[in-house]
């Protein structure tokens, strides 16, 4: 009998690590969405054990791929077969979503994304730039400068009555502005929903920068969750803002669309082909470690990341000149 | 005497050449380092682009160790760039903080002003010596930019990177150590020659990429463009056809060659996007554009430093080219982020669209 084949996708991202598992026809078999707090290695060991887990009898994974942030990292603890950038796996995910998507707004912990698509394809893309405004990062901080969980800002801006004007160029003026209008006794709920418009208007100014932003619009990433946020994006842009059903996960489930196309790719040249994902063992019992060091090779002295197991080296991040990463 | 200026690619090269023939020395630039951009940020206007605080930065470190003589690039054309412009800035400061310092200005708005500036600064010497002395800079320039061009070039035709470091390095350490022009000529043609046969057999570029944006980030292939210039290595062509060494020239506006690089040339290129023509850094940006996607090009890469006027101010124009002649444009600013993983992120992304694009059009 032959095996049900599976495609593992893992988005490494700043504050969260997201593991799916799709099948030969995409569809969604498995998902897991945790948060890093820091320890990224082990979140992803843990992740990858958990979907070992549920893997059904007689399900293999036949390709993983891994994306975000730390995606670099990921493949050298689990083994990729495809590594790619977080907006084209972004892309991806949005297009099996719903193929004659035209916009996709992405705001993830510390990034944020927007995606121009014409004709099932590609055209244009932004990220943010010079500071974390217009990310969830701001939102974090809002919620602790607060003492709200996060999960509360969303029906909390739906429930206000009025809007406080609040700066959102920068977290360090819109936490002062923020405290401010405390002071003259507007009401949480508005400022809360102050704080979801002026997130909108930075990402829109700073992310968006006047691209032509056109429906179907795909709403993707963690912050998708927050309902102010969603309602204010369809205020400032006068559409119609579709959520997907996954839109935490939708990174991981792009990956591993793509890890799918590539593994088969590789299989109709070489029926063979084996993956190069490591076993579930070998993921969870080796001693993985991030090792950071200064190339003194010229003088630049880059700082380079080394990921090692084994007493051996697995690959390496970082550097100027790519003499580093050659080696991974 | 032997004097320190930025660190700015290899450039140093073609202005050591240049001392040498007044009879002086230069240091080999150090490395951008964290002080140096704290004394930057530290010590220059808030308005200035990223570029200028590191150049200020850099000279208060060789200053705070204890060099007094610093040669600085400044003014290359007449255009208002901030950067460009902080040499009133950069010596009032310098000799605000330390008595008996030595200076000498490099750039101008023509030849002429050019060679004025260094005859100010080194007193007692010819117009003929300084004649000569620019001459070597110039050749020196050109020759590092033609290696540059057929190093990216050797990469994208698929010959083996070692090979092309070694050439790069050897020639690279033969231009500076030799000063009289046959012999940099000879160095020039015979290391051309030599990326020239590593290329020959080699299969044909995937992609051709265009390269515009602020000269000084061009020329900087030591730096944030090593990384760009490794694009290369996925068989992509990155081609270029701005410097330093151009934009000097420009300066002059009644160029003698003129052909591509006069001025008037360069204006009727750009001049849809760029009306009336501002100065010499955008009218090569926004001119050199049209040229790539005329050329048709697969996409073009503005890079530009953060912060930078002139950069910031040709962006629409870029993005109206790209739009007019349906040519995808990758805009990338260098020092408002450092995180080599989002830049790597951002030209990945881009490479990704470029062939998408290139395989619907393969399909049509």
């Amino acid at each position: 009998m032959n095996a049900k084949k599976l495609y593992l996708g893992i988005d490494a991202g700043s504050v969260s690590v997201n593991t799916v598992l799709v099948d030969e026809m995409g569809a969604l078999v498995a998902r897991d969405y945790r948060r890093t707090r820091g320890m990224v290695i082990e979140t992803i060991r843990g992740a990858v054990a958990d979907i070992h887990r549920s893997l059904a009898d007689g399900a293999v994974i036949a390709g993983c791929g891994t994306t975000g942030s730390g995606r670099v990292l990921a493949a050298s603890l689990v083994g990729a077969d495809l590594v790619k950038n977080e907006i084209t796996a972004h892309t991806a995910a949005g297009l099996a979503f719903n193929p004659e998507t035209r916009t996709i707004l992405e705001i993830g912990g510390e990034d944020s994304k927007i995606i121009i698509l014409e004709g099932g394809m590609p055209v244009d893309f932004a990220m943010n730039s010079i500071c974390a405004a217009g990310t969830g990062a701001f939102l974090d901080q809002m919620a602790g400068r607060l003492g709200l969980p996060i999960e509360e800002l969303g029906n909390m801006a739906l429930r206000a009555g009025g809007e406080a004007k609040i700066s959102g160029r920068c977290t360090v003026f819109a936490e002062s502005d923020m405290i401010f209008k405390q002071q003259t006794g507007i009401p949480l709920d508005d400022i809360v929903k102050g704080l979801c418009r002026s997130m909108v208007r930075n990402y829109l100014n700073d992310v968006g920068q006047g691209k032509k932003i056109s429906g179907p619009i795909l709403f993707q990433g963690g912050v998708a969750a927050n309902a102010g946020i969603v309602k204010a994006f369809e205020e400032e842009l006068h559409a119609a803002i579709t959520i997907p059903p996954n839109h935490d996960v939708m990174g991981a489930i792009g990956i591993a669309l793509l890890t799918r196309d590539h593994v088969r790719g590789k299989t109709a040249t070489d029926a063979n082909y084996p993956s190069a994902m490591k076993s579930a063992a070998d993921i969870a019992g080796n001693d993985f470690r991030a090792r950071g060091f200064s190339c003194s090779n010229c003088a630049n002295n880059c700082e380079i990341v080394a990921f090692e197991s084994g007493g051996k080296a697995l690959g390496y991040l970082g550097g100027r000149c790519g003499r580093w990463e050659g080696n991974a | 005497m032997t004097f320190f200026t930025f660190s700015w690619g290899k450039n140093y090269i073609a202005i050591r050449g240049l001392l040498r023939v007044l009879g002086h020395e230069l240091d080999t630039p150090p490395v951008m380092s964290d002080r140096a951009i704290d004394l930057g940020v530290r010590e220059s206007p808030a308005f200035l682009c990223y570029s200028g605080k590191a150049v200020i930065g850099q000279l208060l470190e060789q200053l705070e160790m204890g060099r007094r003589n610093f040669l600085y690039m400044s003014s290359f054309g007449p255009e208002a760039c901030r950067c460009g412009g902080t040499g009133p800035y950069l010596e009032e400061l310098a000799s605000s903080k330390y008595p008996n310092i030595r200076s000498a200005r490099l750039g101008g708005n023509s030849a002429e002003e050019s060679r004025d500036a260094m005859r100010a600064a080194f007193p007692g010497t010819s117009n003929r010596l300084h004649d000569r002395a620019f001459f070597v800079y110039f050749v020196k320039m050109g020759i590092l930019d033609a290696f540059e061009r057929g190093g990216v070039r050797a990469r994208a035709l698929g010959a083996n990177v070692g090979r092309i470091e070694r050439i790069e390095r050897e020639s690279v350490e033969r231009l500076d150590r030799a000063q009289f022009v046959p012999a940099l000529f000879w160095i020039g043609a015979v290391h051309g020659f030599r990326l020239c046969a590593l290329r020959k057999k080699r299969r044909a570029p995937i992609l051709r990429i265009g390269l515009v944006g602020g000269e000084h980030i061009l020329s900087e292939l030591d730096s944030i463009m090593a990384r760009i210039k490794r694009t290369a290595e996925r068989g992509i062509l990155l081609d270029w056809r701005s410097g330093f060494f151009h934009i000097n020239r420009m300066a002059d506006r009644e160029h003698p060659e003129g052909g591509k690089m006069a001025r008037g040339y360069l204006e009727a290129q750009c001049e849809p996007y760029l009306h009336p023509a501002p100065g010499g850094t955008e009218i090569l940006t926004c001119a050199r554009a049209v040229e790539f996607a005329k050329e048709g090009y697969d996409g073009i890469m503005h890079i530009y430093s953060f912060g930078c006027l002139p950069q910031t101010a040709v962006i629409p124009a870029v993005k109206r080219i790209g739009k007019d002649y349906g040519i995808p444009i990758l805009s990338i600013s260098i020092g408002d982020r450092f995180d080599m993983q989002s830049l790597e992120t951002r030209i990945d992304a881009f490479l990704d669209i470029l062939h998408a694009k290139k395989r619907q059009e393969g399909a049509r």
